[in-house]
Order: structure tokens, then C-alpha cells, then sequence
């Protein structure tokens, strides 16, 4: 079994702290959910309450008014309202690369994010519908984004892209959630064994779905898994692609290019191991699991960040390069404004945050400093949010006509309807962190020495204790410095 | 796991030599492979001096075919180390020969380097990049081709056939005239503006740089792999995994750039942000298929012993299925935003390639999408296809096969009017390019072990298994 031992030359080592065993990562996690909730989580719950307060009353306020409330004018038709869309789909996204791809590549280091980014992933998309159901303003002909006939009989139109959002972002919402709940299985059955009350037996016991463990149990669950991550992974590509197929089918100089759909991917898959990292750093210190989400995951994240910043770098380069070399004057201004305009500020902040901060997780020592990485994770979140505000911002304030030029201004309503996603997010997230096992307790496990059937605690070589085809440790491979 | 292998402790290593026997037929494939690349390229010297606007076009989709392929290698091999890979060793070295043959194409590149006034008419555009505009004559003759284009190019859609054909059919002879001139002065001030782009000297400097680069890690990469086979140093798998995130960042950017100076720079009014990717897409999924098809062809002549077996097809197979999917993806996704937006000077790409000249390329347009995606994605999806090699063999095939009938549909609408017209000159110039890149692929093999036999993490690519 030696060769399946990590090589610390080449940068291998073993997924989880030395000493971790079953029992330990049982507990770990469990915990969380049994013990009477820490007084930050408190505040923190209350923090986010507050926000979806603020979150109702501009809402109700802005089907009372309509979305006069808000900055959108002419000619900036979009604001801020199609950027949160597009900004908290984006989040989503890392959820599913981290439990559909990362599952089918065997990068069995996931397992110690990945249930965390799934729960991460349906709470942003709950987030981002909200927008498409509001921005039109009149809530009482908010079936219009269904393919159904209003009373006219009129029926959508099927060469909107807004209506292919509908169908992407439903079927992306159904299929994490079905994904994210197939895999929590085992551990509901965990919690419901371990639950002392009654009726903490009987909900965890419906949600188990009668879980026990045996070797069919296991089978169909396995096989169920790995069909929702094939079904997912095309979903990653897809959901992103047809959002940027709202601005890119148009033909408004800024928003019709090619390279929008992997661009937008990329940037989302970049984004959301943002706002992971972010929630990580934050929960693995407070609920004290350092050895389960061990700086190696973190490592890899920033890496995986490198790779996804660098590509969108490569997007705006290209953009920005075929503007010119398109020769149409309009592409060239819309750019040239990008960077010199009125919005200047807010591109020179999109660059900053996405291009050159990432670019520290070159250096070996910043990529594995946690004060480092949460700055940037922040930074890359702000710069993500404003790269989708820039995108539709610039290209639209100044049009083709110069006498109809403006500028978008957000209003106090604008800052509440966004601030009140947060809280929204952060209230299913707490109400998560605190009921659902946060890191996959039976995926953990399987990457323990013990998971090996050959195991053999006290290192004896027996007839055993040698046999290859152990999987004791799982290896994870890691780039050059 | 075999149980052979339980019983030897699992240990391949040492013990078996992955060579090609010297005696044996394939030591002296590179001979043969050489031969047709000589033969191949008797007849494209006889197209260099008597067609040589056909023979231009001819060695470009050659070229471009084959180098796509190349690079195709590289990246697998860069991103082997670049993720520290375990399961690929056994087959890496496999596409390590084929990345090295990579070093013969500055060599290949000169009759294209030569041709570049046939293929490229902004060539002709010197000292403009300093900002003086070329005589109006000049403009004229270099600027012929734009006309062609203005025949070509606009697009009739259904509903409006009334524009075409008052420009081209009916309304007055001079009328049709003064607005091809128009179009054509404005094509001209258009392609005026992108000379400090496209123009000789920084055409030549650049093909010099991606050539430079990509000979320098082909050697690089293929040397720190052979030379540990004897070393067994670790060291050297350090140094490869060092130098893959900035190859690799390189790999991109010289991938994209000469897409564009060679492919795309043939109608250089056209532009898409996505060609880098296309190129990209495609070069990387036919690579996969072929790697798929060398490893069976090498498992089933037994010299690789038990190091490849059906757990690797089945992740070959996987990762083409994958990067099918993907070419599929970008292909689809340009295709459809200029489509669907429908801005005249976009869609001469696929104008060219679709209703105009008898429907010669919609057929490939369409074979693109049936026979490239559809058929190998129904016969790639089921996992025991993956590990059972027949119907594999054929997917892979066919995906190899369409890599080069896209090629040909990338390049060939070009040239003159755009007809689809094939010519003997088309196979000489693949079999050229083709047959001189295998010989020293080929040669390659006879010269070093077939798989890494010196890498740390062999034996565990030789155990693995899709979990």
C-alpha cells in the first residue's frame, strides 16, 4: 500500500489532522446541533432577522410605488437589480463545481467543503430568484416569467432569454437541492441516533428517510449520488451561460460577445469559492474545526481561485483587445468608457479585486495566511459584484444617442433590497450551520485510515495489514508553488 | 485488482521494460511516417510553385489541423503536473510523444511563412502600423478579396430578400457598383485601423514568439520525463510541477493569439471574442480522442504490459466524453450569439459556412454537429463503452476524423469565392505536415520507455481504480 502514501516532496499529504478519527468527526459536527447555540450565533441570527425585515418593507414598499423606488432610469433600464441576480447566481455556483465536478475528478478533498458550498448554493439561489420576481415591479403579473398565456392569451415569448433564465435557474435550484439533500442523508440518520428527544428523533428520523446503513442503503445512495452530480455538472456550465445569453443575445455594444458564456461561468465558479471561503473562515474558527478543514483545503481554494481569476482576467483582456481590433467605433467607445468614463472608479475596482488581488496566491506564504485569504475573499466578492454592475452599468448609460446619455445612481431602496438578500442568505445559513450537519460527516469518514476494510490500528503486518488496494490515506495532489 | 498483482506485491517496476523492440515493425514506423511526409511533400512542393494560392490555403488547414492537435498534448501533459495527477502516468508519456513532436513545426511553418501573402492580403500593408495611409491604388489591389467578401457576406435573411437583391440583382448596374465601392472604402478604413495589429513584421515576431515557446516546454517537459526514467529522481517531477502554472498561462495566450493570426486573420473583418476558446475546445477534445486511440493501439500490441487497463479507457474515455461536450458548448454558444443577434458583419463566418455556394459547407456545418457531437456523445455516454475498447476505438475515431473535416471547414471557405472544391493538394499538405510530425513522434517512442517508469507516482497510477 505504499504507493497510495502521500509524498510530502511533491507537496502530498493526508486530508485530515492526524488523530481524527470516527468518533471525533461524529462529534465535531454533531455537536453543533445539540448544543444550545453560542451567543455569536445569536447575534448574528438576530443581525440577519433584522435584515430580512429590511428586506420586507422595501419590498412592500416597492409594490406599492413600483420601481420608481429604485435608481433605474433612462437609459439605464438595469441596475442594481439584474447585478444581485447575476451576482448571487454566481455564488451558487461554487457549490455545485465543488460537489458535482470535483466528485466526478475523485478530488476527495472536497469532502470537507462541499456541504457547506451546496447549502451556500441553494440559499443564493433563492436570493437570486427574488429578482426576477420583483424587478418588474407589478408582483401580480409575476406568472408572466411561467411559460403560461396571460389573459389575453398571449403566450411569453420562447426567444427571450429571460424566459430561458426561468427554466435555467428552476431546474439548476431543483437539482442542487435534490443533490444536496440525497447527500445529507447518512447524516440525518447520524443525527437521529444521536438525538435525545423525542421529536428531534422523529424529524431527523422523516428526513433520514429510513436510513440504516446497510450495504443496499449504500448502493443506491452511491449510485444516486454520482447520477445527481453528472446531472449537475453540464447544469454548471448551463445556468451561467444562459444568464449571460440576457446580455449577450442583444445587440448593445458591452453586452454582445462571444466568450460571455464560459466568461460568466468562470466568474461565477470564481465568486462563489469567494463566498465560501469567506463563511469557512468564519465557521471553522468559531465551531473549532481546523482539523477537518485543514489549511490544505484552504490552499487549494485560493488555488482554485488563481486559476478562475486569471481566466476572467483572460476575458477582459480579450474583450477588451477585440474590441479594438473589431474596428467598430462602438465597441472601442463602450470599452475606452470602461476604463476613462464616468464609471471608471467602478471598473478600476473590478480589475483590482478580481485580476490583482488573486494574484498574491502566488506566493506559497499568502496563500496559506488566513488573515490573507479572508481579505481577498471579501475583495474578490466586492469585485465580482462590481464586474456584473459594470457590465450592465456602463453599457447602457451611454448609448448610441449622446442626448439621452445618463448615469445610474442607486437610491437608499436600491442599498436596502440588496443588503436585504443578505439578510436572507444569512438566515437560512445560520438556521443551517446550526440544524444540518455542516461538513458531510459520512464523506469525512471516508477518507479516514479506518475507511480502509484492512485497516489495522495497531501497525501490525499481519495477512492483512499489508494487502494492497488500501485507500487509507487520500491523496491530495498539489500544483507547484 | 488483478489478483497477479496481489502476489507480486503489486510492483511493476524494474521488472518489465516499456520499449519498442528494435527489431520489431513499429522501431521503423518513423521511417515509413517520414517516407509520406517526403512523398506528401514532393507533391505540395509541385502545389508551392504552381498553385500557390490554393496550395496556401491547402498547408494552412494541414498546419493548422495538426498543430491544434499538437498543442492539444501539451496541455495534457501540463495539466498532469499542474494538478499533480496520480492515475494519468501510465499514459502520460504516450501523450509526451506526441507533445514532442511539436519541435518539427517551426520547421513546418516555413512554406506557410512564405505563403502568408496569398493567405493574409492585409500583408501587404507595410508602414501603415506608423499611421500614413497607403495610396488609394494600393488600397485597391490589396483589397481586392474585401470585394469578394462584399459578394458573399451579406446575409438574406427570410424576410427582408428585398435588400440583397436590389443590391446585387436588381436596381441598376452602376448603382450595384457605387455601393460596392462604398462598402469596400469603408471595409478598407475599417481594416486601416486593426494594420497595428495586423501587419508583417509583428505577424512574423509573433509567430516567432508562440514557435519559441512552445519548442522551448515541448523540450523542457519531454526532457525532465525521460531523463528520470534513469534518475528516478524526484526532483524532476518538482521541477515539472513548478513550471506548469506559468507554462500553462502561456500555453493560453499563445494558443489564442495564433488562432487568431492564423485561422482567423483569413477574414480579417470578422472578429469573435471566443475564437482563443474554440481553438482551444477543439484542439483539446481531438487530442483526447487520439490519446484514447494510441494507448488501445499500444495496450492491444501487448508492449504495454498490465500498466494501462480498462480503469484508465474508462477515464480517458471520460475526459473526452467531457471535452466533447465542452468543444460542443463553445461552439454552440458562438454560433448562437451571432446568430441570434444578427449584426451583418458577424455573420459572414457562418454566412460563408452555410447558405451561400450551393450548401456544400451546411452539410459539414451540420455533419459538425451530428457527426462530431451527436454520434460519439450517444455512443461515449455509457460507462461500459469506456472500458470496453471497440465501440471506444470507433467514438474516438470519428472524433479524430471530424477534428480535421473541422479544420478544413475552419480554413478552406477563404479561399477564392469560397466554393467547396477539394483538391489533391489538400491531402498532399496533410500527409506533408502529418507524415514529418509522426516520423518524429514515432521516432520518439523507438528512443525511450513508453511509459514514465522513473515517476514517484507510477505504481499508483498502475493500481488505480474508479472508485
Amino acid at each position: 500500500m505504499s504507493y497510495f502514501q502521500p509524498i510530502p516532496e511533491l507537496g502530498e499529504g493526508p486530508l485530515v489532522a492526524e488523530g481524527t478519527n470516527f468518533k471525533v468527526v461524529t462529534e465535531t459536527v454533531s455537536r453543533v446541533t445539540e448544543r444550545k447555540a453560542p451567543r455569536g450565533w445569536w447575534i448574528c441570527f438576530l443581525i440577519a432577522l433584522s435584515l430580512v425585515g429590511v428586506f420586507t418593507m422595501t419590498i412592500g414598499y416597492l409594490f406599492w410605488k413600483g420601481i420608481g423606488i429604485w435608481g433605474n432610469n433612462s437609459p439605464c433600464y438595469w441596475g442594481w437589480d439584474i447585478t444581485n441576480f447575476v451576482w448571487w447566481v454566481g455564488i451558487g455556483h461554487a457549490g455545485t463545481l465543488i460537489s458535482a465536478v470535483l466528485f466526478i475528478f475523485r478530488q476527495r478533498w472536497r469532502t470537507a467543503i462541499n456541504r457547506f458550498a451546496e447549502a451556500m448554493t441553494i440559499f443564493a439561489v433563492i436570493c437570486a430568484l427574488i429578482f426576477p420576481g420583483i424587478h418588474v415591479g407589478r408582483p401580480w403579473v409575476a406568472y408572466y416569467m411561467f411559460p403560461l398565456p396571460n389573459q389575453m392569451g398571449v403566450w411569453p415569448n420562447f426567444k427571450s432569454p429571460l424566459l430561458w433564465d426561468l427554466f435555467a435557474v428552476g431546474t439548476y435550484f431543483t437539482v442542487s437541492l435534490m443533490f444536496w439533500l440525497v447527500g445529507l442523508i447518512p447524516d440525518f440518520a447520524t443525527l437521529r441516533d444521536r438525538s435525545t428527544g423525542r421529536i428531534r428523533q422523529m424529524v431527523y428520523g422523516v428526513l433520514a428517510l429510513g436510513w440504516r446503513g446497510s450495504n443496499r442503503h449504500w448502493k443506491n445512495y452511491e449510485r444516486a449520488y454520482l447520477i445527481l452530480a453528472g446531472l449537475s455538472t453540464p447544469l454548471v456550465l448551463s445556468v451561467h451561460s444562459v444568464v449571460s445569453f440576457d446580455f449577450a443575445t442583444s445587440v448593445e455594444p458591452g453586452w454582445h460577445t462571444t466568450i460571455f458564456p464560459p466568461y460568466f461561468v468562470a466568474g461565477a465558479v470564481f465568486s462563489g469559492f469567494a463566498m465560501v471561503m469567506t463563511l469557512l473562515l468564519i465557521a471553522r474558527t468559531v465551531f473549532k474545526m481546523n482539523h477537518l478543514v485543514q489549511m490544505r483545503h484552504l490552499e487549494l481554494m485560493n488555488k482554485i481561485m488563481l486559476v478562475t481569476g486569471s481566466l476572467v482576467g483572460y476575458a477582459y483582456a480579450m474583450e477588451f483587445f477585440t474590441a479594438w481590433y473589431s474596428g467598430s467605433e462602438y465597441e472601442m467607445y463602450v470599452f475606452i468608457n470602461r476604463a476613462t468614463g464616468p464609471y471608471a472608479w467602478a471598473y478600476w475596482t473590478m480589475i483590482s479585486c478580481n485580476v490583482i488581488c488573486p494574484q498574491l496566491f502566488w506566493s506559497r506564504k499568502l496563500r496559506r495566511s488566513i488573515p490573507v485569504m479572508f481579505v481577498v475573499s471579501i475583495l474578490i466578492n466586492i469585485g465580482m459584484w462590481f464586474e456584473r454592475f459594470v457590465i450592465i452599468a456602463t453599457s447602457l448609460h451611454r448609448d448610441y444617442i449622446p442626448s439621452s446619455w445618463g448615469y445610474f445612481s442607486p437610491t437608499v431602496f436600491d442599498i436596502c433590497t440588496y443588503l436585504g438578500t443578505f439578510g436572507i442568505f444569512f438566515t437560512l445559513f445560520l438556521l443551517f450551520i446550526r440544524w444540518a450537519p455542516m461538513i458531510a460527516i459520512a464523506e469525512v469518514k471516508g477518507i479516514l485510515p479506518e475507511a480502509d476494510p484492512h485497516y489495522d490500528p495497531h501497525g501490525s503486518h499481519g495477512a492483512h495489514g499489508s494487502r494492497e488496494g488500501s485507500h487509507g490515506y487520500a491523496l491530495e495532489p498539489q500544483g507547484a508553488e | 485488482m488483478s489478483t497477479t498483482n496481489q502476489m507480486s506485491g503489486g510492483s511493476n517496476v524494474g521488472r518489465r521494460i516499456y520499449r519498442v523492440d528494435p527489431s520489431s515493425a513499429l522501431a521503423s514506423a518513423w521511417k515509413v511516417a517520414g517516407g509520406i511526409g517526403l512523398l506528401g511533400a514532393v507533391g505540395a512542393a509541385f502545389g508551392f510553385v504552381r498553385a500557390h494560392d490554393r496550395f496556401a490555403y491547402s498547408y494552412l488547414f494541414a498546419f493548422f489541423a495538426v498543430l491544434t492537435l499538437a498543442l492539444g498534448f501539451l496541455f495534457f501533459v501540463l495539466i498532469q503536473h499542474l494538478t499533480g495527477a496520480g492515475w494519468s502516468v501510465t499514459v502520460r508519456r504516450l501523450a509526451e510523444f506526441f507533445m514532442s513532436g511539436l519541435v518539427i513545426f517551426p520547421v513546418l511553418a516555413i512554406p506557410l511563412l512564405l505563403s502568408t501573402a496569398s493567405l493574409f492580403p492585409w500583408m501587404s500593408h507595410r508602414g501603415a502600423e506608423h499611421g500614413e495611409s497607403a495610396p488609394a491604388e494600393e488600397h485597391h489591389s490589396a483589397l481586392d478579396f474585401l470585394v469578394r467578401d462584399a459578394n458573399a457576406a451579406p446575409p438574406a435573411p427570410p424576410s427582408q430578400p428585398a435588400v440583397p437583391a436590389m443590391r446585387h440583382g436588381g436596381g441598376s448596374k452602376a448603382f450595384a457598383e457605387e455601393l460596392e465601392q462604398a462598402e469596400h472604402a469603408e471595409h478598407a478604413e475599417i481594416l486601416h485601423g486593426k494594420l497595428g495589429y495586423l501587419n508583417r513584421g509583428f505577424f512574423y515576431t509573433r509567430a516567432v514568439a508562440y514557435f519559441a515557446f512552445w519548442c522551448w516546454i515541448s523540450i523542457t517537459l519531454f526532457r525532465l520525463s525521460t531523463e528520470q526514467d534513469k534518475t528516478k529522481k524526484l526532483e524532476n517531477t518538482v521541477k515539472a510541477q513548478r513550471l506548469a502554472p506559468v507554462a500553462t498561462i502561456l500555453f493560453g495566450l499563445t494558443l489564442t493569439f495564433a488562432a487568431i493570426d492564423w485561422t482567423m486573420a483569413l477574414e480579417p473583418l470578422w472578429y469573435s471574442t471566443m475564437y482563443g476558446v474554440y481553438a482551444f475546445a477543439a484542439g483539446v477534445v481531438a487530442m483526447f480522442a487520439l490519446l484514447t486511440l494510441v494507448a488501445l493501439a499500444f495496450r492491444r500490441s501487448g508492449l504495454m504490459g498490465n500498466a494501462i487497463t480498462a480503469e484508465h479507457f474508462h477515464d480517458l474515455g471520460k475526459l473526452t466524453f467531457g471535452f466533447l461536450i465542452f468543444w460542443a458548448y463553445i461552439t454552440f454558444s458562438q454560433f448562437f450569439l451571432v446568430w441570434y443577434s444578427n449584426i451583418p458583419e458577424e455573420l459572414t463566418y457562418y454566412h460563408r459556412r452555410w447558405p451561400v455556394h450551393g450548401g456544400a459547407w451546411k452539410v459539414i456545418s451540420l455533419a459538425l454537429f451530428f457527426v462530431k457531437f451527436v454520434i460519439p456523445f450517444l455512443v461515449l455516454l455509457s460507462r461500459n463503452v469506456k472500458r470496453h475498447t471497440v465501440l471506444l476505438a470507433i467514438g474516438a475515431a470519428i472524433i479524430v476524423v471530424m477534428h480535421v473535416v473541422e479544420m478544413y471547414w475552419v480554413v478552406m471557405p477563404n479561399y477564392a469565392s469560397g466554393a467547396f472544391a477539394p483538391n489533391w493538394l489538400d491531402l498532399a499538405c496533410l500527409l506533408t505536415v502529418g507524415g514529418l510530425y509522426l516520423a518524429v513522434v514515432l521516432r520518439n517512442m523507438t528512443a525511450h520507455s513508453l511509459i514514465p517508469v522513473g515517476d514517484p507516482r507510477l505504481e499508483r497510477a498502475e493500481h488505480f481504480q474508479n472508485a
